[in-house]
């Protein structure tokens, strides 16, 4: 069990498997309990081994995880047998808190097939009004009327990337609500053609998550692996 | 943070292509100087601007660079309003720097069967003191896992980690007797991370070299206009009211925009050929292929005749003609495809014999030779009696090669369940967004224990010249990851701006083959970058 201000990550569940010809695979279900009202972005791998030896890393699993949907699959495979066959395996992660938002009200296309461009307002002494801690900054919103609907793309740009990923939740607020997360090491990014609903107003809520140190939950976890 | 004073010195092609849709589709070449001596890595990307306002900002992207190849292609597209087309452009890049190569020597497991265990996890040695270190920088490895089995299914992949994640990248070759295998430049994403598999057949000492490479900071270059703006639909139907090339980089095609203005003022966009001279008797002559994303294609190249062999006449009267040539890539560009024609044709007569439609396949690197052949029988009743002199013509045509991994797709475990996979590729010959659907069904009655495996995508030519010999080859690889099978589907030609449909296929693949499988997708493609026509007098003897 990790524990992060209160958040708690959890391991539910794990199944293993190696077939006839050595392929081994599975996975491991992991559960984030209290999870703040902004929540949170995790980054996740599996480190087997066998006697101590790493015998195979997975590939990284990343979410957003929100009190309503809190549970992250990571899954791993690769051909695995005989003398490498793992024995434990050990869950990595980190979680991403979040840093600071901007909120954004772009202007809407009022024809089919019209595409508006905003760009930040601008404050009193000439700063933007969409930039927030860590020199993070939207410096535009793209917003498409499709047939009635929005397709939309925002810009983002980051004061200070080097060696180091920035989380982002961007999440678009018309009669519904859509949301979707990158996670992303370059210095500009564009979150593209992300739907919402067509309406007669748009909130855009830009969520900034900055990443916290690598952790391993429960070291050397005793792994069960069933032949198929 | 490594430093390098690398930077952006030179823009090469740059265009905006915008279709009727709303779609903008962008592409720039850009040359790096002051790289080092070794060859290095850059992950680059490209963002666009409308008065200076970011409108779209591509994918991070990885190159290798070296003095002789330092240019980077990049690509990106996005949806556009009005007024929303970019004007310039600027590009983000941190390079990677490769520490010193570490190589290990690994002892082999035993080769037996797979379940019984012919697996062996390889770690560095424990010492009095401390472990062994098999370091390239800042990244280790912790331990290597062999797989010895009966056959040539012998593999191996490397388990890696860094204490700087983001900031390093790694890249793992190996070799045992004959055989040898390498993984692509993968930057390491997160404290630990395993290679790709490496195929190798076991057959003697086994040896795995690490290349840990580390990265700059990322720099941000001056921002730069568009060369060019078109209307996809309108440029299909030769308009050139929207075309506008004020790049510096279309200069060293003076030479040939002259030509094309004699020649009732061709536009430059537009393909042309051109022959340069032609001589009577001996003669040789250039034809250069020029079109707007081709303008760089004088090549030199020199072919030559070095045999020129005949039997006498059968009893039929039919003449036995042996002929070589060389061909020798004086360019920069490297040469994956010839084709070659060759015609004889006798003064009076005209044509006597030939053989046309000859290709082949070749990776020529500057300065090298391609040596080819051709056999043709002639009969001595087409010819002038008492004339044994003929005139050959060879005629070559010479191409490089697009090749891109479009990238995985892990079988569907049920039928009829279709799956699709998503590709942005850099090429200056096809539309950058390539999509394989694939499909899994019954080969046969519901009963059947066997599938078939169906593939399809569609392929758009967005120049303004034709594309040769194009092939979509999918690689059957079975839960282990060894290579099942592969097939292909091709085509000879794709006009430009036109497009197509290819659909490789497996046919009678056991269930059981395809439990765990993956397939992997190759494309390539042929753009003609220069022909040569040699027309030499021969005498007929022997």
């Amino acid at each position: 069990m990790a524990r992060e201000k209160g958040t708690e990550l959890v391991l539910q569940d794990s199944e293993f498997e190696v077939d006839s010809d050595g392929y081994f695979s599975g996975g491991v279900q992991c559960q984030m309990t209290n999870i703040p009202v902004d929540g949170l972005l995790v980054q996740c791998y599996l480190e087997f081994s066998k006697d101590k030896a790493i015998a195979l890393i997975s590939e990284v699993s990343e979410g957003f995880l929100t009190q309503d949907d809190d549970t992250i699959y990571i899954a791993a495979s690769g051909s695995l047998d005989g003398n490498a066959l793992p024995d434990t395996f050990t869950l990595n992660y980190r979680l991403f808190t979040l840093w600071d938002s901007v909120q954004a009200d772009p202007s809407l296309p009022s024809s089919f097939g019209e595409q508006n461009i905003s760009v930040p307002p601008k404050g009193l002494l000439g700063g933007s009004k969409w930039k927030c801690a860590g020199n993070n900054e939207v410096l535009s919103i793209l917003v498409h009327n499709d047939n009635g609907d929005f397709q939309i793309t925002s810009n983002v740009q980051v004061g200070k990337v080097a060696g180091t990923d920035i989380g982002l939740v961007v999440e678009h607020v018309t009669d519904d609500s859509t949301n979707q997360f990158v996670i992303f090491r370059s210095p500009s990014v564009s979150i593209k053609n992300q739907y919402a609903s067509g309406s007669e107003k748009l909130k855009s809520h830009y969520r900034f998550f900055k990443p916290q140190k690598w952790n391993a939950l429960d070291k050397l976890n005793p792994i069960t692996v069933t032949r198929s | 943070m490594k430093k390098l004073n690398l930077s952006i010195v030179e823009h090469h092609e740059s265009e905006i292509e915008i279709s009727s849709d709303g779609y903008v589709y962008i592409s720039v070449e850009v040359e790096f100087g002051e790289i080092p001596d070794a060859p290095i890595y850059v992950e680059t990307q490209l963002v666009c601007m409308k008065d200076d306002t970011i409108v779209t900002t591509s994918d991070l992207s990885s190159s290798e660079i070296d003095a002789d190849s330092p240019r980077v292609y990049l690509s990106d597209s996005f949806h556009a309003g009005n007024g929303q087309i970019p004007d310039s452009y600027s590009v983000n890049f941190r390079a990677f720097i490769p520490d010193e190569v570490c190589t290990i020597d690994t002892p082999i497991p035993p080769e037996i069967a797979r379940q019984s265990g012919a697996y062996l996890i390889h770690t560095p040695k424990k010492g009095f003191l401390s472990r062994e270190k098999w370091v390239s920088g800042a990244v280790s490895i912790d331990s290597i896992v062999v797989k010895n089995v009966a056959g040539e299914d012998d593999a191996l992949f490397v388990n890696v980690s860094s204490l700087k994640p983001i900031e390093t990248g790694f890249q793992i070759t190996c070799a045992s007797g004959d055989s040898d295998d390498y993984t692509i430049f993968k930057i390491l994403e997160k404290p630990q991370a395993a290679s790709d598999q490496l195929r190798v057949h076991l057959t003697g000492d086994l040896t795995v070299s690490l290349a840990g490479f580390s990265s700059t900071d990322w720099f941000i270059s001056e921002k730069a206009a568009f060369a060019g703006t078109r209307e996809a639909e309108e440029e299909s139907h030769g308009s050139e009211e929207n075309t506008e090339y004020e790049s510096d980089d279309y200069e060293n095609t003076s030479d040939i925009e002259l030509e094309s203005e004699s020649l009732d003022e061709a536009p430059i966009k537009e393909t042309t050929s051109l022959m340069q001279s032609v001589a009577s008797d001996s003669s040789d002559s250039w034809i250069v292929s020029c079109g707007k994303l081709q303008n760089e294609l004088i090549e030199d190249l020199d072919m030559t005749i070095t045999r020129f062999d005949c039997e006498a006449p059968d009893d039929d009267g039919d003449i036995s003609v042996d002929l070589e040539f060389e061909i020798k890539n004086e360019s920069n560009k490297d040469v994956s495809l010839i084709k070659y024609d060759l015609v004889v044709e006798q003064d009076g007569v005209g044509p006597i014999g030939g053989q046309t439609r000859n290709t082949e396949d070749c990776l020529l690197d500057a300065g090298e030779v391609f040596s080819g052949s051709s056999w043709l029988r002639i009969n001595e009743n087409l010819m002038t009696t008492g004339n044994s002199e003929v005139v050959v013509k060879l005629f070559a045509r010479v191409y490089e090669r697009e090749f891109f991994k479009i990238g995985s797709i892990d079988v569907p475990a049920e039928l009829n369940d279709p799956v699709s996979l998503t590709k942005e590729i850099d090429s200056e010959l096809l539309d950058s967004r390539i999509t394989v659907a694939m499909m899994r069904r019954s080969d046969g009655d519901e009963d059947s224990n066997e599938d078939l495996l169906e593939f399809k995508t569609s392929i758009t030519n967005k120049t303004d010249g034709y594309i040769e010999d194009i092939e979509l080859r999918v690689v059957l690889l079975d839960r282990t990851g060894a290579e099942d099978d592969d097939t292909y589907d091709s085509l000879d030609t794709l006009g430009p701006h036109s497009g197509t449909y290819v659909e490789p296929s497996f046919w009678g693949k056991p269930k059981s083959k395809l439990k765990g499988a993956t397939v992997d997708i190759f494309l390539k493609a042929h753009r003609l970058i220069g022909t040569r026509v040699i027309s030499e007098t021969r005498r007929l003897s022997g």
